[in-house]
């Protein structure tokens, strides 16, 4: 599969072929790795119809099987059990850091400025690698053949536009961009309580690129990605020790310039050398303790990647993926804030732990030639691959600083192979299975390099997937596509569980992981009156340290995810419903608490760890809307109904100061927006 | 494909609970204050504690207040002030009642402070010192079901820096000393109501004052420049009554604020009764003063 798709992302950003042109301005978002079994499609007239997705390509993965419902506000992605920090977000071809604002409404990319969204969340091909998690892979649209075409929204949450200009020979410009202004509309209407939870953040995005043709089947593509959030809460309390706020600010920037080129038999071939810039800075106040961590990163990357079909049974795929971060971090408050996975705490607790504070800088490398032939045997097709991950890994410093002693760093290389193999085999015209397996590594991110609040030695951190598939076409009315996935890490980051850990080392990679489930998808095929499906994920994610003799729930477990999507057309109306069921993620309980006569504040006593879970969520969601034609204008008035039962759903756990009694922090009540579409 | 999207209109509701202020209505016998003397003690220093055990009947003369050292280091992976082992383990009772004359292990610093402790397997990591440079050895209270813990302040100078950085700090550094309350004043609006007569079901205003030199001025090494930042301690009051509410559970002032009162709202009982009040002051360095009041509430 992983071949396939890269030889469909060169054809599609390829002059000459005729994807080029036919899927110039169509989004599609491809669902789990079922591969010849058949993808789930969505258009972007269906993406933009999803009541609470608002149009927006990236938020619409949500409703795909394998993502866990993230937390009202929550901006990450949790798929298959794994932890945010181990899913890869890449826009042609470029790693770039997270796929949503801060907050979690808006994702960062524009579905104007996209072509082809996919979501593997495990089992993915050796040309990718660097996470234990899924991959969310985004390749943008190529110019408009008209000489231009664009789109401009506005609604309460930010302005956008997206826009393209036709240069002449396949060549021209792309570019989007959105402000949001959300803080502004609501910032003095929500109460303390509230701000603490929801944070109202500020961002912006823009995305362009220019495409120059140089000859047949042969262009250059220059690629700018920018992105830059902010948010900031607080519970304006009226003791600096029952004080509890939250900075936050995170931005980044690609560029990158591709070549790429199609030869005249069949092969292709594309360079992508890019740059980038990152910075994230975060400081949270928790009583009277605080912390305040600020990262500076300098990327560089190159991408080089060659497929050739060498035979009608055999096509070969090469190619280098290469990256290398140069990070600045400062670091100073507690240990323990903000909490890790894993960690005891619960909402609104004020932390009374120590303080520290270190400045470190780091370089990590992942330099990772591939090699993947896919082999075509009849029914079956085969793909060996192999990617050899090259990690090198450099703090500045190897302990923390003491008076006037020098610091001294270290530095290390390592390669550890990443073997994959996937397996298709077509049994007949509506039976299609797959059985993908692999290797996956991942380098300690620069934060926990620090030989103060992490640990400088901590090396790479490993996963196996293992994923098998099934698509079956029944009669012509549904794809049901059943799948099977098991995900084993170790050597994982966790905090030292010991009371007296060795110096430098507060963070360890004893970590265990392991998560497994199945999941379905039933989707309706394409008719002119309904669309629609229905995707159900039962998963299970455990973690926990190497001497703990059994597993604990991950901290972001969900156990079921149901969700069912269906839109109806008629006589120009077209009613849309989603209907959203997910088990409420961990929590640990308080079984007592105590005062701490020093601070005034009381603590609470834990039970077992992560042993009851926030209530069930379910929400059902409804958008109307009608087409009318005039001239040259489509108008499309609509008004979409989030939460139609208003069923309380409970968002987070809050304690009383005294740790004794419990109630919940409800989600969004019924929520009614309405809107016009003008499209021109 | 070009469109314009305009939203009418979007309705949002504040989804939080509201969770009151139980901690400060006394209904059963309950620790609210522990004060050290002196309030900052080397290894090895004889230190007398005393308590503030409240409950519905007025303050308590705790003769079964049970005093504890613990000695079990909090792991960095636990977000509380002491590990939960001090909390569940048997510790050995140092001594009964509501005071307690209590001597500072000598091994305090190497346990609970900058310098790690002896081992065979090379350095291990010190404590880290709170946000005003301090460590702590903890106490737990047991008097009955109930449980508090205190932390004594230790005085063990510094580590990781220089000589003469640890010769000036030394130089500069005066050991923390109890802040002082002064006195609980009440307004009824803007005007001045006795204590001993306040209206039911008005809210009253209750302003508390505390010394000048409460907060007192004290430098705090930072590591990652290496040198001496000077601070002044952030005080927090807490409120404690057996009847009425409060709106707030503590209240005080920044190291910035320079005042030295706080105040809150307490709304009285509906009927006539005489209410216990107490509060508790903290200095962000880990000292302690507190007072009782008996307000009497009239129809």
């Amino acid at each position: 599969m992983s071949a396939r798709f890269l030889v469909l992302a060169i054809l599609a950003a390829a002059p000459g072929s005729a994807a080029w042109a036919s899927d110039a301005y169509q989004t599609v978002v491809v669902a789990p790795p079922v591969g010849a079994a058949g993808e789930a499609e969505l258009s972007t007239a269906e993406l933009r119809q999803i009541p609470g997705a608002q149009g927006d390509a990236g938020k619409a993965l949500e409703n795909l099987p394998g993502v866990a419902r993230p937390g009202l506000g929550g901006s990450e992605l949790v798929v298959w059990g794994a932890a945010p920090g181990e899913t890869r977000v890449v826009v042609d071809g470029m790693e770039i850091p997270a796929l949503y604002h801060l907050g979690g409404l808006r994702s960062i990319v524009h579905s104007g400025f996209l072509r082809i969204l996919t979501l593997v969340p495990g089992g993915y091909g050796s040309e990718y690698g660097r996470g234990l998690g899924g991959l969310v892979q985004m390749v943008s649209r190529a110019p408009p053949v008209e000489p231009y075409q664009g789109e401009v929204g506005a609604d309460v949450l930010d302005a956008s536009f997206a826009a393209g200009v036709a240069l002449g020979n396949a060549g021209g410009v792309l570019a989007a961009g959105r402000i949001g202004y959300l803080d502004r509309i609501l910032g003095s209407t929500l109460s303390p309580d509230t701000r603490r939870l929801f944070s109202l953040p500020r961002y912006r995005d823009f995305q362009g690129k220019l495409v120059v043709p140089l000859r047949d089947d042969e262009k250059i593509e220059l690629i700018f990605l920018t992105s830059s959030d902010a948010s900031s809460v607080s519970n304006n309390a009226a003791s600096p020790s029952a004080l509890a706020e939250e900075d936050r600010d995170q931005s980044f920037s690609r560029l990158g310039i591709r070549y790429v080129r199609a030869f005249a038999d069949g092969s292709g071939a594309s360079l992508l050398p890019f740059v980038g810039w990152e910075r994230t800075r975060r400081k949270e106040v928790a009583g009277l303790d605080s912390a305040d961590e600020s990262i500076v990163s300098t990327v560089l990357g190159l991408r080089a990647d060659y497929v050739a079909p060498l035979s009608p049974k055999l096509t070969l795929a090469v190619g280098f993926d290469g990256l290398f971060t140069l990070s600045d971090v400062q670091r100073s408050g507690s240990a323990t804030l903000p909490a890790r996975e894993g960690d005891l705490v619960v909402f609104g607790q004020t932390i009374s732990g120590g303080t520290s504070a270190d400045s470190w800088s780091t370089s990590i490398g992942n330099l990772a030639p591939y090699v993947a032939p896919e082999i075509s045997l009849g029914r079956w097709r085969l793909l060996p691959s192999l990617r050899l991950d090259g990690f090198w890994i450099s703090p500045s410093r190897s302990t923390p600083e003491n008076g006037v002693t020098p610091r001294a760093g270290s530095s290390r290389l390592s390669w550890s192979p990443a073997p994959r193999f996937a397996l298709a085999h077509q049994t007949g015209s509506w039976l299609r299975e797959n059985l993908e397996l692999g290797l996956y590594n991942q380098a300690p991110s620069p934060g926990d390099l620090s030989a103060v609040f992490g640990s400088p030695t901590l090396g790479i951190a490993h996963a196996l997937h293992l994923v098998a598939a099934t698509g079956i076409d029944v009669g012509r009315q549904f794809t049901v596509q059943p799948t099977l996935f098991y995900r084993y890490m170790w050597d994982l980051v966790m905090r030292n569980p010991d009371a007296s850990p060795p110096l430098a080392q507060a963070l360890v990679q004893d970590g265990r992981g392991r998560a497994f489930g199945a999941q379905i998808l039933v989707k309706l095929a394409p008719h002119p009156v309904f669309s629609g499906w229905l995707a159900y994920t039962f998963s299970r994610s455990e973690r926990r340290h190497a001497s703990e003799p059994s597993y604990r729930l991950f901290d972001q477990d969900q156990t079921h995810v149901l969700t069912f999507v269906e839109n109806a057309s008629l006589r120009g109306f077209v009613v849309g419903t989603r209907f959203r069921l997910a088990t409420g993620m961990p929590r640990t309980p308080v079984v007592g608490s105590y005062l701490d006569t020093t601070t005034g504040q009381y603590q609470p006593i834990f039970g077992q760890q992560n042993s009851i879970r926030l209530p069930v969520f379910y929400a059902l969601d409804l958008r109307i809307e009608k087409h009318f034609r005039r001239r040259s204008l489509d108008i499309v008035p609509y008004l979409e109904i989030l939460n139609l039962t208003n069923h309380a759903n409970a968002e987070e756990f809050a304690y009383d100061e005294q740790f004794i009694s419990r109630s919940n922090i409800t989600g969004l009540p019924i929520l009614a927006v309405a809107g016009v579409s003008v499209r021109f | 494909m070009r469109r314009l999207d305009l939203l009418a209109f979007l309705l949002l509701v504040d989804c939080a609970p509201k969770m009151g202020n139980s901690a400060s209505l006394i209904t059963q016998e309950r620790i609210i204050g522990v004060r050290a003397d002196p309030a900052e003690a080397a290894p090895g220093d004889l230190v007398k504690y005393a308590s503030l055990v409240a409950s519905f009947s007025g303050a308590v003369d705790a003769q079964d207040l049970s005093w504890s050292l613990c000695g079990l280091r909090k792991p960095v992976a636990e977000n509380t002030p002491v590990s939960q082992a001090c909390l569940t383990s048997d510790l050995p009772q140092l001594a009964q009642g509501a005071f307690a004359s209590i001597q500072t292990p000598s091994s305090a610093c190497e346990n609970f402070g900058p310098f790690a402790p002896p081992s065979r397997t090379g350095t291990l990591r010190p404590s880290d010192p709170d946000a005003t440079g301090g460590y702590y050895q903890p106490l737990r209270l047991d008097l009955g079901a109930e449980q508090a813990i205190f932390r004594e302040r230790l005085s063990c100078g510094l580590a990781g820096a220089s000589l003469a950085m640890s010769q000036e700090f030394r130089a500069s550094y005066t050991a923390n000393q109890n802040p002082t309350l002064v006195s609980l004043s009440a307004l009824l609006g803007d005007a001045p109501a006795s204590l001993d007569s306040l209206p039911a079901s008005q809210p009253i205003r209750l302003v508390a004052t505390w010394s000048p030199d409460s907060a007192e001025s004290y430098p705090v090494f930072d590591s990652s420049s290496q040198t001496l930042v000077d601070h002044r301690e952030a005080l927090s009051l807490s409120w404690f009554a057996t009847a009425g509410t409060f709106d707030d559970f503590v209240t005080g002032r920044e190291e910035d604020d320079t005042a030295v009162s706080t105040e809150n709202v307490w709304q009285p009982p509906a009927t006539a009764r005489v209410v216990f009040l107490w509060l508790v002051l903290h200095d962000s360095r880990g000292g302690a003063d507190f007072a009782s009041y008996t307000l009497t509430v009239v129809p």
